[in-house]
């Protein structure tokens, strides 16, 4: 453990720590646009010098691990010289097309422009133009803002090893570009959008969809498949524009997958139920919850007193968080006493293992684990087949769909005895054959609608934080809150996820001594599931 | 487009792989090869040479383009490259360059239309001390005046 001196103050690292990251602990960063955590470091940039007493010159700090007894300054009037020279020479040939400029207000060469920068620049020959050009399906390249910090070609490289960008010819001519007919198309593309340090890799859906500083943002997780990426999700004018990841040692590092940020189309899709909608004698009407609760509870009773408590039936889908889980189960299970409560699964994806480790899960189950640890449910096509089985012998009279998915997957047999049903409730994202059967319809809340959490596929419980609202105030859990209220019991811990988790924590033993708080930004693993971080290269490299 | 190395440079190739520590620190000289194998590098050829190292393409690329000294698409038969870096320049290589480009009637980077000659500036050639240099394809003419170079031009076969 080295102990070092920066900025007059002495700090203790742990062996191997880069002296940029030293200096983090202490001060500011220093400025960088080449280094990435997430990346081996590679010192082309020359902005993160600092001053080492008794060296001569200024050093880099990205690529110099801190040393036992170092004196180190990051703001010495000889770094601060060379970080204005490396300023000076970054701008000679960039456009500052800023207002243009997609990545202006997250762009580190605009803030080290505004915090190193002379303000002016002594360039007076023409500067190298080069017009925009097409990287592949998600990317576009702006050449002339490049300042060839190389962090895309070592993310192509060390993380996906699929290399397609490349530098090729040299000094002021050097330019980055892909093989003629090799498009960068790789499930991870897009993180080098955000790790370009400029505007010069754009992700072509976001492109001139908002300017960054008019996003809300909320931290939140990634619902594409069962690995429960840490995102950030961020919205414009009321629509989620972007999901960014959020790094996490634990899960995702500091990456997310394309797939994973281009799959929300459905939560602005026009035709996504927005109403609670009842339907009878083949006419619908759009009517409010408390209607709505009464008529389920009308038609529950109705079946229960004709055929008993076991004729009823439940589904699920591991879109609902374990906290809506955890009151569907009391509803259907302790309320109702439901003769089936089965599980829908998602048509499984396309699994990935990119070079680095990093993995996209074939699972498209988000809570999958949660489903598993809540109600010791398995989502579970055959499942669903025995109950629509039970549907057609007249066995089950009444059936509750909740939490729904945004593509439906609902097996033909289920669809097909849907209309011997004496009261069918189907909550879902998106149209489907099975909701046009309903007798109520509910509207679901997406996953940047919830607010709760979901269990990845390690075991690690994360917290969903709602950045939209939802078609029906409250979300999910409202709803369930209200119909166990319509049933004459209440929910518990308040029905707010935060309560409904302490009561979850406080009865099953997965979840035991956690709480929704303390799993904080990162995650907490549930008891049983290891936590560990995974280093962020393969290894053996 | 099924481009194949011939048993000869595939050998030629294994031993070269055996002197580096990985295949791609061998990308200059199976380059090298592939030049000599096909004439030229074009992006067939480095598809093949990508294909060879466990390389991507773009990544070969980024070598090729870095260097001038590889033979490019279309190139003619003789390649004159004209130092024009600092020493070669104090010592006039520009009026060198001039005088190629008016007796082949070209620009530097093109190419004549018979194929027969590439005129380029480059970069330094490294022979500084005698400068004003002229490489012509493999060989190197130094102290090269106008007159001097119509001669080495004229006394190609």
């Amino acid at each position: 453990m080295p102990r070092l001196t920066i900025n007059g103050q002495e700090v203790e690292v742990p062996q191997g720590t880069l002296l940029i990251e030293a200096c983090a602990r202490v001060t500011e960063k220093p400025p960088h646009f080449c280094y990435h955590p997430g990346l081996r470091p590679d010192g082309n940039c020359r902005m993160c010098m600092v001053k080492i007493e008794g060296m001569r010159g200024v050093s880099i700090s990205c690529t110099l691990p801190a040393a036992e007894g170092m004196v180190v300054s990051t703001e010495h009037p000889e770094v601060l010289a060379a970080r204005r020279g490396v300023m000076e020479f970054l701008l000679i040939h960039h456009p500052l097309d800023c207002p243009v400029c997609d990545k202006a207000g997250e762009c580190i060469l605009q803030d080290h422009s505004y915090d190193h920068g002379r303000g002016a620049s002594r360039y007076i020959e023409p500067k190298i133009v080069r017009p925009k050009r097409d990287l592949g399906p998600r990317i576009a390249l702006w050449p002339e803002r490049c300042i060839r910090c190389s962090r895309c070609t070592r993310f192509l490289d060390e993380v996906t090893g699929t290399s397609e960008l490349a530098f090729f010819e040299r000094g002021d001519r050097t330019d980055l570009d892909i093989f003629p007919g090799r498009p960068i198309d790789n499930p991870l593309s897009l993180n080098i959008v955000d790790i370009c340090p400029v505007g010069a890799l754009i992700s072509k859906d976001f492109l001139f969809r908002a300017r960054v500083w008019n996003l809300r943002k909320k931290a939140s997780v990634c619902a594409a498949c069962s690995r429960g990426c840490n995102v950030v999700l961020e919205s414009y004018e009321g629509k989620l524009t972007r999901l960014v990841p959020r790094p996490n040692p634990h899960v995702n590092h500091h990456w997310m997958c394309d797939h994973g940020r281009l799959s929300h189309a459905y939560v602005h899709d026009p035709r996504r139920p927005r109403q609670i909608v009842k339907r009878e004698d083949a006419r619908s009407f759009n009517v409010a919850l408390p209607e709505a609760l009464e008529a389920i509870r009308a038609g529950l009773e109705a079946v229960r007193a004709a055929h008993g408590a076991a004729a009823v039936g439940g589904l699920v889908t591991a879109w609902l968080t374990n906290e809506e889980l955890h009151l569907a189960g009391r509803l259907l299970r302790d309320v109702l006493g439901a003769r089936r409560l089965v599980a829908l699964a998602a048509p499984p994806g396309e699994a990935y293992v990119a070079k680095s480790g990093f993995r996209i899960a074939a699972d498209r189950n988000p809570n999958r684990a949660g489903l598993e640890a809540v109600l010791g449910l398995v989502p579970d096509d055959e499942a669903v087949r025995a109950l629509a089985a039970d549907i057609e012998t007249g066995a089950i009279r009444a059936l509750l769909v909740l939490g729904g998915m945004p593509a439906p997957a609902y097996p033909e047999e289920l669809v097909a005895v849907a209309s011997r049903l004496e009261l069918l409730v189907v909550q879902d994202l998106v149209p489907s054959a099975l909701l046009d059967r309903a007798h109520i319809v509910l509207p679901a809340a997406a996953a940047p609608e919830k607010h709760g959490s979901f269990i990845n596929d390690d075991g690690r419980v994360q917290r969903l934080e709602p950045l939209l609202v939802p078609p029906v105030p409250g979300g999910d859990l409202g709803i369930l809150g209200a119909l166990l209220r319509a049933l004459g019991d209440r929910p518990p811990g308040g029905g707010g996820a935060v309560g409904v988790f302490a009561d979850l924590a406080a009865r099953n033993e997965r979840f035991q001594g956690l709480t929704f708080q303390e799993l904080g930004d990162l995650g907490r693993p549930r008891r049983g599931a290891e936590d560990r971080p995974r280093p962020p290269h393969a290894a053996g490299e | 487009m099924s481009l194949a190395f011939s048993e000869r440079a595939r050998a030629e190739i294994d031993r070269l792989l055996a002197r580096y520590p990985t295949r791609g620190a061998a990308t200059l000289p199976v380059l090298r090869v592939a030049e000599r194998e096909f004439g030229g590098i074009d992006d067939d050829v480095m598809v093949l040479v990508a294909d060879t190292l466990d390389l991507s393409p773009a990544q070969v690329r980024g070598v090729f383009s870095f260097y001038t000294h590889l033979r490019r698409p279309g190139w003619g038969k003789y390649v004159l490259q004209v130092c024009a870096t600092l020493s070669c320049a104090l010592r006039g290589c520009e009026g060198l360059a001039d005088h190629l480009e008016a007796r082949l009637g070209i620009r530097a980077g093109q190419t004549t239309p018979d194929r027969r000659f590439t005129l380029l500036k480059v970069e330094c050639l490294a022979r500084c001390g005698e400068s004003p240099v002229l490489q012509v394809n493999d060989d190197m003419y130094v102290n090269v005046t106008p007159a001097k170079a119509d001669a080495i031009l004229e006394s190609l076969p």
